[in-house]
C-alpha cells in the first residue's frame, strides 16, 4: 500500500527517505502513553486495533479512492490541519493560496480521535502539516512521525506561544499527573491573543517552507484577533470579580481564565485530557468547592461525562451549561467560536446567576455527626451515597443471574454479551436514542445470532460466540471511531460511571435488578434442573431451550441496566467474580447465591471506599476487589483442602 | 439378585415380569409402595408403555438404527446390550423424546413421546455438571418431584417421604446432606437412581444404571427396580453388562441394527453375541461348560454369562 502510493504519488520530489526507522520507540507508545498509565496504553491499544479493522475495511475503498488525493488540485500546496478550530483559522490566513484540509471531522474529539488508513494516506501526502501540540493529538503521533519521515514539514502551533502551565492550587488533584503543578496546557486555542502568536509564526514558516506569501492577510487577521479579545471583554464586564469562577468539563478553559482574570475552582474530569476516569474523591472535592465558592454555573464540554454532571448539578444546586470547547459553530469561524463561548460564560456567571441558589454544604464542620472514615464518605455525599446504592443493586442482580451463569457454563457468552451491547449502545448514541435501548437490542442480536450460528453451521457454540463476539466488538469500535459525535464516550462505555449514576438511574436499575431476581425465583426449579442437566430438564416437562433462552435474557438484562454504572467491560467481573466465589464456599444453591450477594455488595463498598481515599478509578476498584476476594478464596480453600487430606477424616468416607 | 427373581424376593408378583404382557400383574397395582397413586395417570391402563414399529431413530436424519420393532408392557422390562456407539443411548433419548424419531412409529402409552403426558424418568449416562454443582444429594433427589409440583408449588409431606423413601432404598440416606461432590462415583450414581425412583414414573428410562456401582450398589438396584415393575412401571435400560441384561423380559441385541429380540435365553447366543459384540470365547475349562465368555474389546476384561444352557 505505501510502496504503491510512493511511486504513484503526483508530486512525489521528496525523497524516499522512509527507509530510515520511525522516530517511535520499539514498543509503539509513546513517553507520553507511558505516563498516563497502562489504562492509557490499553485504550491506545484498543484504539489500534479499531484502526487494524478500519484499515482492512478501508482498503478497497481508499485504492478507489487513490487519484482523489487532496494534493492533486491544480498544483497548489496542500497543508494539512489536524484539527476544526485551529484550521479555521489557518483557512482564513491562507485563503485561496494553498489547499487546507482538516484531518479530524468537526466536532470530534482531538482527545480521542485516531487516524484511519486514509487519513495516513492524507499525511503522507501533505506538505505542511500544522499541529496544535502539548499531546493534544495524542493519537496521531506515529503518523506524524510517519510523515516527517517521509519529508512532510510540519508547524507545531505550541512551540510558537507562551505555554500555560498548571498552577497549584487550581482546583486539582495532587494525585493525577497530567495536574501536577507545571504540566503544559494544550488548550491555546481558547485565548485570541495566544492564536495571534501562531498566526505570526505560521505566517513565516509557510513563507520559509512553502514559499507562500500571506502577509497581507496576515495582517488583517491580527488586528482582527486583537478586536476579538477586546469585544470578548467588553462582554465579560458583566461578571464581578467574585463570580470569576470556572468549572468546566475537562480542564480545556486555561488560557481564557488567565486572559481574562477568571479563577479555575476545578472540573469534572480533572486532567488536562477528558480521557481520564473520575475518582470518587476527585467529585466529593469538587462540590465541596462549588459549594464553598458559590459557583452557579457548571460548563460542561465535549467528552464530559453528562451524567457525572448533572448529578453535581442536582447535588449543588449549580447550573449545568453546555460550552462548546472544542469544535466550530456552524458558520465555521474561529471567532464566532470565541463569541459565543464568551457570551454563555457571561450569560452564566453574569447577572443571571443571580437566580441560582448554590446549596450550602449541608449542615458543615463540627456540629456533623461523624460515624469514621468508613461510613463518612458515603453519608456526607450524595455521589458517593448513589454510586454505593447503585453498585448494590448491580452486585445483587450479578450475583443472583451470576449463580446460574457460572453453574451452567456461560462465562463467555456472558462475556459476549457484555461487549457484544458496543454496537448497540453506539448506534444509539448516534440516533439520540437511550443508550440503554440500544445495549438491550445490542444483547438480543448477540443472542440472536449465537442461537442461529449454532443452529445453521456445526461450529461448538463456542466458536459462534467467540465470532459474534468479535464482530459485534469490532462493529462498535469502527462505529464509534468513524462517528464525530463520539467523545469520551467509549471509554465510559466500557468502564461506566459509577460516580455520575442519577437518581432516576437508580429507579430503573431497582427496578431491573428486582425483575431479575423474582425471576430467578420464579423459575428456580428450571433453572436448577438445568444446570444439573438439560437432558433432564427435559426429560421434567421444562422446555431447556425455553429456559436456556430465559437465562440468557436474563444475563442480558444484567448486563444492560448495569454497563452504565459499572460499564460494559466490568459487570462481567462483577457477574462472574462472585458468584464464582460462592461456587467455591458453598455446598448449597441458595448458600452459594447468599455467598455471592455479599461478596458482591462488600467489594462494592471496599471498592468505593478505596476510590475515595486513594484517589482510583472507581469502577475498576470495585470489580479488583471482587476478583482479589475470588482469588483469596480460592487459596484460602486449596489450604483447607490440604489440611484436611493431611488430617485424612473425610467424614462422608469412600465405599 | 437378579431383576426378575428380585421380583419374586420383595414379595407378591413374582413371575408377572416374565408373562408381562397386559398385566397379569397381581392385583398389587404397585400401591405397596409409598402411595402416591403413580399409575393413576390414565395413559398407563391403555395397552404397551412402549411401542415402535419400523422405527428409525439418529440424529438429523442420519438413521443410526433402523427396523426397531419391539413392545414393552407395563410391568415388564426390556434391556438394551450393544457396544458404545450401537444406537442403545439414540433409542433411549428417543423414546424419552430427546430427539425425533427419524422414520416410523414410536408412541409411549398410545402417544408419541414428546407430547406425552406420560411421567418419565430418565438417567443420562453422563451428569457432567455433577462436580461444580453446590448440591447436596437430598438436593438432587427434591428435583425428581419438580415435574409434579410445577414452578411454585411447594413440596408436601408426600414428596418429602417419597424422597426419604427413595434415598433410603438406594441406601444413600445417610449421606442425604453431604455434599454432592464429596459422594464417591458409585454414591453419586445411587443418589441418581434414587432420584428415578422418587419420580413415581410410569416409564423408566436407564442409560448404563449399574456403571460404577459396587455389587451392594447393585443388587439395591436390581431390587429397587423389580418393585417398580411390580408397582406398574415399565423399564428400559441400556447395558452392555450381558450378565445383568439375562434378568430381563426381553433383551434386544443392538450393533446399530437390532441383531436380535426376545428372552435373555432365545438371545444371547454365541452367534448373536458374535454378531454384537465382535469377540466370543467358549470358556476352555471344563467345569464352566455351557458358559460363553465375551472379550470385548472396548470394555477390557472378558464378561462371563451363564445362558442357562
Amino acid at each position: 500500500m505505501r510502496l504503491s502510493r510512493d511511486i504513484n504519488g503526483s508530486h512525489r520530489r521528496r525523497a524516499l527517505v522512509g527507509l530510515r526507522p520511525a522516530s517511535s520507540p520499539a514498543d509503539g507508545s509513546t513517553p507520553a502513553e507511558v505516563a498516563r498509565g497502562p489504562r492509557y496504553a490499553a485504550l491506545r491499544r484498543l484504539g489500534a486495533a479499531a484502526f487494524l479493522v478500519a484499515f482492512l475495511g478501508l482498503l478497497a475503498v481508499s485504492a478507489a479512492a487513490c487519484s482523489s488525493g487532496p494534493a492533486s488540485a491544480g498544483g497548489k500546496k496542500s497543508v494539512v490541519v489536524t484539527y476544526s478550530v485551529l484550521g479555521a483559522v489557518v483557512k482564513d490566513l491562507a485563503g485561496d493560496a494553498v489547499d487546507v484540509t482538516v484531518l479530524m471531522p468537526n466536532g470530534a474529539d482531538p482527545h480521542e480521535w485516531a487516524p484511519s488508513a486514509k487519513d495516513i494516506e492524507t499525511l503522507l501526502r501533505a506538505d505542511l502539516i500544522v499541529e496544535n501540540g502539548l499531546n493534544l493529538e495524542g493519537g496521531m503521533v506515529n503518523a506524524f512521525g510517519q510523515a516527517q519521515n517521509a519529508g512532510v514539514h510540519r508547524f507545531v502551533a505550541t512551540d510558537h506561544i507562551t505555554i500555560r502551565h498548571v498552577g497549584a492550587g487550581q482546583g486539582v488533584s495532587a494525585t493525577d499527573k497530567d495536574q501536577a503543578a507545571g504540566a503544559p496546557d494544550p488548550h491555546m486555542w481558547m485565548d485570541p491573543l495566544t492564536m495571534r502568536d501562531v498566526v505570526v509564526a505560521l505566517t513565516a514558516q509557510l513563507k520559509s517552507d512553502l514559499g507562500v506569501d500571506v502577509s497581507a492577510r496576515a495582517t488583517d487577521l491580527e488586528s482582527r484577533l486583537t478586536q476579538l479579545d477586546a469585544e470578548i471583554r467588553a462582554t465579560l464586564s458583566v461578571v464581578t470579580d467574585a463570580n470569576r469562577r470556572l468549572v468546566t468539563g475537562h480542564e480545556s478553559l486555561g488560557y481564557f481564565a488567565d486572559r481574562y482574570g477568571f479563577k479555575l475552582v476545578g472540573a469534572v474530569v480533572p486532567s488536562l485530557s477528558d480521557q481520564a476516569e473520575t475518582s470518587a474523591a476527585d467529585l466529593a472535592a469538587l462540590e465541596t468547592k462549588i459549594r464553598e465558592a458559590g459557583v452557579p454555573a457548571i460548563f460542561t464540554e465535549l467528552g464530559t461525562s453528562p451524567a457525572t454532571a448533572r448529578a453535581i448539578g442536582n447535588d449543588t444546586g449549580a447550573r449545568v451549561v453546555e460550552l462548546t470547547t472544542h469544535a466550530l459553530p456552524a458558520d465555521g469561524s474561529y471567532f464566532t467560536f470565541l463569541r459565543n463561548i464568551a457570551g454563555l460564560v457571561a450569560a452564566n456567571l453574569g447577572p443571571g446567576a443571580a437566580s441560582v441558589t448554590i446549596a450550602p454544604i449541608p449542615s458543615s464542620g463540627a456540629n456533623r455527626l461523624s460515624l469514621g472514615p468508613l461510613v463518612d464518605p458515603f453519608t456526607q455525599n450524595e455521589l458517593m451515597l448513589r454510586a454505593l446504592l447503585a453498585g448494590i443493586l448491580v452486585s445483587l442482580a450479578c450475583a443472583v443471574v451470576g449463580t446460574f451463569v457460572v453453574l451452567r457454563g456461560l462465562a463467555f457468552i456472558g462475556d459476549a454479551l457484555a461487549h457484544g451491547v458496543l454496537p448497540g449502545v453506539a448506534v444509539a448514541m448516534l440516533v439520540g436514542a437511550p443508550g440503554m435501548l440500544g445495549a438491550a437490542v445490542g444483547a438480543l442480536v448477540m443472542i440472536g445470532g449465537v442461537t442461529v450460528v449454532t443452529q445453521r453451521s456445526k461450529l461448538s457454540s463456542d466458536s459462534a460466540i467467540g465470532l459474534l463476539f468479535v464482530g459485534m466488538l469490532a462493529l462498535g469500535v469502527v462505529i464509534v471511531s468513524h462517528s464525530a459525535s463520539f467523545s469520551g464516550d467509549l471509554t465510559r462505555i466500557l468502564f461506566g460511571e459509577i460516580m455520575g449514576v442519577a437518581p432516576q438511574d437508580l429507579i430503573v436499575q431497582a427496578v431491573a435488578t428486582f425483575a431479575v431476581v423474582a425471576a430467578s425465583f420464579l423459575f428456580y426449579r428450571p433453572f436448577l434442573l438445568l444446570c444439573f442437566d438439560p437432558e433432564q430438564a427435559q426429560v421434567s416437562g421444562f422446555s431447556a431451550r425455553r429456559y436456556h433462552s430465559l437465562m440468557l435474557l436474563l444475563v442480558a438484562m444484567t448486563v444492560v441496566v448495569s454497563f452504565t454504572s459499572v460499564g460494559t467491560l466490568l459487570v462481567f467481573g462483577m457477574l462472574l467474580a462472585p458468584a464464582a466465589t460462592g461456587a467455591l464456599l458453598a455446598s448449597r444453591l441458595q448458600t452459594m447465591m447468599a455467598t455471592a450477594v455479599v461478596v458482591g455488595v462488600a467489594s462494592t463498598y471496599l471498592g468505593l471506599l478505596i476510590s475515595y481515599n486513594f484517589d482510583t478509578a472507581a469502577g475498576a476498584t470495585i470489580v479488583m476487589v471482587a476478583t482479589l476476594v475470588f482469588f483469596s478464596a480460592l487459596t484460602a480453600a486449596n489450604v483447607r483442602a490440604g489440611l484436611r487430606r493431611r488430617s485424612s477424616s473425610d467424614s462422608w468416607g469412600q465405599e | 439378585m437378579t431383576l426378575v427373581s428380585g421380583a419374586g424376593a420383595a414379595g407378591s408378583g413374582a413371575g408377572a415380569a416374565d408373562s408381562g404382557a397386559a398385566g397379569s400383574g397381581a392385583g398389587a397395582a404397585g400401591s405397596g409402595a409409598a402411595g402416591s397413586g403413580a399409575a393413576g395417570s390414565g395413559a398407563a391402563g391403555s395397552g404397551a408403555a412402549l411401542r415402535a414399529a419400523g422405527l428409525a431413530v439418529g440424529y438429523e436424519r442420519h438413521a443410526v438404527v433402523s427396523d426397531i420393532d419391539v413392545v414393552v408392557s407395563p410391568r415388564s422390562s426390556l434391556a438394551l446390550v450393544g457396544t458404545n456407539g450401537s444406537g442403545k443411548s439414540t433409542l433411549l433419548k428417543s423414546i424419552v423424546g430427546l430427539i425425533k424419531p427419524v422414520q416410523g412409529v414410536l408412541e409411549v402409552f398410545g402417544e408419541p413421546p414428546s407430547s406425552s403426558s406420560v411421567r418419565f424418568a430418565y438417567l443420562s449416562q453422563a451428569h457432567a455438571a455433577g462436580f461444580i454443582l453446590p448440591l447436596r444429594a437430598i438436593d438432587i433427589v427434591r428435583m425428581a418431584r419438580y415435574p409434579n409440583l410445577g414452578l411454585l408449588r411447594p413440596a408436601t409431606s408426600e414428596d418429602r417421604d417419597l424422597v426419604m423413601w427413595a434415598m433410603e432404598t438406594m441406601g444413600v440416606a445417610p449421606f442425604a446432606r453431604a455434599p454432592l461432590r464429596s459422594l464417591s462415583g458409585g454414591q453419586q450414581q445411587r443418589v441418581y437412581l434414587a432420584q428415578v425412583l422418587a419420580r413415581r414414573a410410569d416409564l423408566i428410562v436407564l442409560d448404563e444404571p449399574t456403571s460404577g456401582l459396587d455389587a451392594g450398589g447393585r443388587e439395591a438396584y436390581l431390587e429397587a427396580f423389580a418393585c417398580e415393575l411390580e408397582r406398574g412401571a415399565a423399564l428400559v435400560t441400556a447395558t452392555h453388562d450381558i450378565s445383568e441384561a439375562v434378568e430381563y423380559d426381553q433383551v434386544m441385541l443392538l450393533a446399530r441394527r437390532v441383531v436380535a429380540l426376545g428372552s435373555g435365553a432365545e438371545v444371547l447366543t454365541a452367534d448373536r453375541l458374535l454378531d454384537t459384540f465382535g469377540i466370543v470365547i467358549r470358556d476352555p475349562h471344563e467345569e464352566h461348560a455351557g458358559r460363553l465368555v465375551i472379550a470385548e474389546r472396548a470394555h477390557g476384561g472378558p464378561q462371563v454369562v451363564d445362558t442357562g444352557r
